[in-house]
Formats: C-alpha cells, sequence, structure tokens
C-alpha cells in the first residue's frame, strides 16, 4: 500500500544577520499515516552532521541544545500536537522552529508499506535513503574529513539517529 | 628601537583592530543602525524578499526576511497577510512607534523603520514597517525557557540576564502590549556566538499594541493592565530596576511621544488614532509608575 507523508528539513544558519548566509540542514522530521489511521513522526539527526559544522561547534550556545537533537525535536512535536491531523502538525512545529535552527522545507513524499500494522521498517529504511540524499549527500563533500577526524579522535557513532513514534491520537501523546 | 617594546605594541595593536573588527560586524552596527531608524520614519530602500527565510513562513502576520541592495544586514518585513481593517489596525504604525520609545527608554526592541512594499499582491498593506535581524543566533524564548537554569555560575548569569527585562514590565504596560505572557515566540534570544558578553532577551511584536483594540478610545487609556510577563522573568523580577524604569516612562518627554507619534505619514496612521495614541501614552506615563508603585506594596512583582 502507498503511505502518503510530508517530511521537513531542519536546518541550522550560522548567521542570521547576513543576507547571504546559507542555512546548513541537519536532520529530517517525517510524519505520515497508514491505511489502519496509524499516525507516526519519525526523526533522524547525526551526531557526525553536527560535528560536520564549524560555526555550529563555536556556537556553544546551539550546540548544546542540539546535543540531546532527539529529545528537542521530541520536544517540540509534542507541543506541536494540537493540530487535527498529521499532514498539519509539520506546518505547527515550522511555528516552533524558525531562526537559527529551523524548519527549511517541507516536502511531499509517498513510499510502499507491504505492512499496514508496522509501518515501523519501511519507514526508517524510505527516509533513512531520504537523509542521505537531502543533508549527508549536501554536506559529505566538504565536511567528511572533519567528520572522519572526529570519529577517530573520539571513537564517536557515527550512523543517524532514528527515532520512531506512533501517534496514538493527535491530541494527546505521542508513544515511543 | 626596542624590538620587544614593537611587538607588544604591535600585537596590542592586532588585537584592537581584531577586536574593533568583530565589534563592528554585530554590536557597533546594532547601535549605529538602531539610531539611524530611530531618525528615519519611510525607509527609501528597496527591500526584497531573502532567498534563505530560515522557516519563515506562517506568522500571524505573515512576515518574511528581506533584504536591501548596500544595506549589510537581513530585516523581518511585516505584515504581509492580507488583514481585515488594516487601515484600523495600522500594524506597521504601531510597531514603529513602540519601537522608537524602546529606543529612547533603551529597551530590548528591535530598530524599526517604516517601508513600501514593492510587488503587493492585491487584499495586502503596501504600508509595512522592517525591523532589523539583531543577531547572529537567536532562538525561541520556548525554547529557552525550556532549559533549567544550570548550577553555578551559569545559572547565576542566565538570572541576571531575565532580571534585565524587569524594565520591560512597565515599558508593556505603558504601550499596553498584552501578548508577551507565556507566548512561545514573541521574545528571543540573541547573541553573537564570538562574543556571548553579547546577549539579549529581545522583545518582539507591538502590531496589536497602542491600543489597536479601541480599548484607549474615551476614557479607555486611564485602565491600566499589567501585561502578561513570562513566569520565569517574573521570578527573576528586580524590583528596583522595575520602578526604575517606570520613573524613566513617568518623566519621558512628552514632546518626544507627540514627535514620535505625529510624524508617522497618514496612510500609515490616520489622524485621529495619532490624537488617540499621543493623549494615551502621555496619559498613562503617570499612571504605570503609580501602578507599579502600588502593586509592589502589596506585596505583588512582576504581573
Amino acid at each position: 500500500m502507498e503511505i502518503h507523508s510530508k517530511y521537513a528539513v531542519i536546518g541550522y544558519c550560522p548567521d542570521l544577520t547576513d543576507p547571504k548566509a546559507q542555512s546548513v540542514p541537519l536532520a529530517i522530521v517525517a510524519v505520515g499515516e497508514g491505511g489502519a489511521g496509524q499516525g507516526f513522526v519519525l526523526s533522524i539527526t547525526s551526531v557526525s552532521q553536527q560535528l560536520a559544522i564549524p560555526e555550529l561547534q563555536r556556537d556553544v550556545y546551539s550546540a548544546k541544545m542540539l546535543s540531546d537533537f532527539q529529545g528537542f525535536l521530541h520536544t517540540q512535536i509534542k507541543a506541536s500536537l494540537r493540530v487535527p491531523n498529521t499532514s498539519s502538525l509539520l506546518t505547527e512545529l515550522n511555528k516552533r522552529l524558525r531562526h537559527t535552527i529551523h524548519i527549511e522545507s517541507i516536502k511531499d513524499f509517498t513510499f510502499n508499506s507491504q505492512e499496514e500494522q508496522n509501518l515501523a521498517p519501511e519507514a526508517m529504511r524510505a527516509f533513512a535513503h531520504i537523509f542521505d540524499q537531502e543533508i549527508v549527500h549536501i554536506t559529505t563533500a566538504s565536511s567528511s574529513a572533519t567528520a572522519s577526524k572526529m570519529e577517530n579522535k573520539h571513537g564517536l557513532d557515527m550512523s543517524p539517529d532514528i527515532s520512531f513514534r506512533t501517534i496514538t491520537s493527535l491530541a494527546h501523546s505521542v508513544e515511543a | 628601537m626596542d624590538y620587544n617594546l614593537l611587538n607588544v605594541v604591535t600585537s596590542k595593536s592586532e588585537f584592537a583592530a581584531m577586536f574593533l573588527l568583530r565589534k563592528k560586524k554585530y554590536h557597533g552596527t546594532n547601535k549605529e543602525i538602531a539610531k539611524k531608524w530611530r531618525d528615519c520614519v519611510v525607509s527609501e530602500l528597496n527591500w526584497t524578499k531573502s532567498e534563505n527565510q530560515v522557516g519563515a513562513k506562517d506568522g500571524e502576520a505573515g512576515g518574511y526576511y528581506v533584504q536591501a541592495q548596500g544595506f549589510p544586514r537581513r530585516g523581518y518585513m511585516k505584515p504581509t497577510k492580507p488583514h481585515e481593517g488594516a487601515a484600523r489596525s495600522a500594524r506597521a504604525a504601531r510597531e514603529k512607534i513602540a519601537s522608537d520609545l524602546a529606543h529612547d527608554l533603551g529597551l530590548p526592541l528591535p530598530p524599526a523603520v517604516l517601508a513600501t512594499r514593492s510587488d503587493t499582491p492585491p487584499g495586502c498593506e503596501a504600508t509595512v514597517v522592517v525591523t532589523l535581524v539583531m543577531y547572529p543566533a537567536q532562538h525561541y524564548w520556548e525554547q529557552v525557557k525550556a532549559q533549567a537554569l544550570p548550577e553555578g555560575p551559569g545559572g547565576l548569569a542566565l538570572a541576571s540576564v531575565y532580571s534585565q527585562c524587569s524594565p520591560m514590565l512597565p515599558f508593556n504596560t505603558w504601550v499596553r502590549q498584552m501578548d508577551h505572557g507565556d507566548h512561545p515566540n514573541n521574545i528571543i534570544w540573541g547573541y553573537d556566538p564570538q562574543n556571548l558578553a553579547d546577549s539579549q532577551l529581545i522583545f518582539l511584536d507591538y502590531s496589536y499594541s497602542l491600543g489597536h483594540d479601541n480599548s484607549w478610545n474615551g476614557d479607555g487609556w486611564k485602565q491600566i493592565t499589567w501585561s502578561p510577563f513570562p513566569q520565569a522573568l517574573q521570578t527573576h523580577m528586580d524590583d528596583d530596576k522595575l520602578i526604575e524604569a517606570a520613573a524613566r516612562i513617568a518623566g519621558y518627554d512628552p514632546k518626544r511621544v507627540d514627535e514620535i507619534v505625529r510624524r508617522i505619514p497618514d496612510n500609515y496612521l490616520d489622524g485621529a488614532q495619532k490624537d488617540n495614541i499621543v493623549t494615551s501614552l502621555i496619559g498613562r506615563m503617570p499612571l504605570v509608575m503609580r501602578a507599579m508603585e502600588q502593586n509592589l506594596a502589596e506585596g505583588r512583582s512582576g504581573g
């Protein structure tokens, strides 16, 4: 079956005062609904992505906020759960993510899932690919050396951190 | 020639140059622009939408980030969405007036200048305001307040930053800005990552202040209602700073109120509203002081 979803690319802008400043993509938040009305929120972040951005390393406060990026996103998503349906959740989230850490874009995305009741594996696979395309692909060329160095130096886990949560009721809760 | 001395002098000069360069980039220009925009009413620059909107899509007034050729900084333009009764609301003018008053009182509102929107879509206002984006890094109040004050010096420093906002309570009460309670987005924390000492909480959105809801009609302006104020800022309220700010407002030159309001072009704010705002602001100046003193005497602090 086809699962219609939306995803937001979360970006970091190193200098809001500069009209020419470009944002760097950091993470993905996706929302969708299966045929059984089961909603999901999926977020993908990566430590290596943050380490690859020199400006972020100098911005200690933003870096601190992003040190638990999944926790940060979860808080913002929970606060956005007052909307009636999943399709408007990212719009609501957009109101909370502006300025330095912000939503760069919101896009539609459709993927296939064999299992109506358990979307997690298919969704995670599909959005891991999106993460590669939208985020890793863009910064890898300029940052792979830095990331690799950091990995060697600190022994950090460089794999993407994926969080998949089902939504039982948009008005009330996101379940881990 | 004493080469050691020369080295010392050189390195000091370099240090000073670096220091000035860094300060010049952000802070210095903030002050310079604030002064220029206080003196200016309507910008002559041609403001165009910035390519990178850093998430600006869905504000109530539908604002967006703008830039202008020859101007080194980014601004934020609003209102950009159609609005019934736009002339009565006069949102751009209210933002400009509040910003100019705050500038004179040394309070943390972004500098603002009126502007004419080019390519105005049908139903939208061409009479807009541009506010300055003040800091390289900015975070919403909701994200800031969610973080507990750290133990130790960091927590003390943050508490001190919070208490610096105490003057904003009498100011908001004076101009009747009623949307700074625990609104998630109307306060932001801005700072320069290269110089963390250059940091402050900035109060946004005065489009719906200054009696926009007709509450200042007739004798309505005499009613002083404490402006809602975020709980975290109330907790760290400095009563001395609060009273000092109320006294500054009470002692503010009424002629400057008159000048700030009446110089707004009529297509941004009509004459009757100007009369109402001038009368109300001047009349409320001593009342705010009295209300603050009375509330403190009764043991209430921070709204």
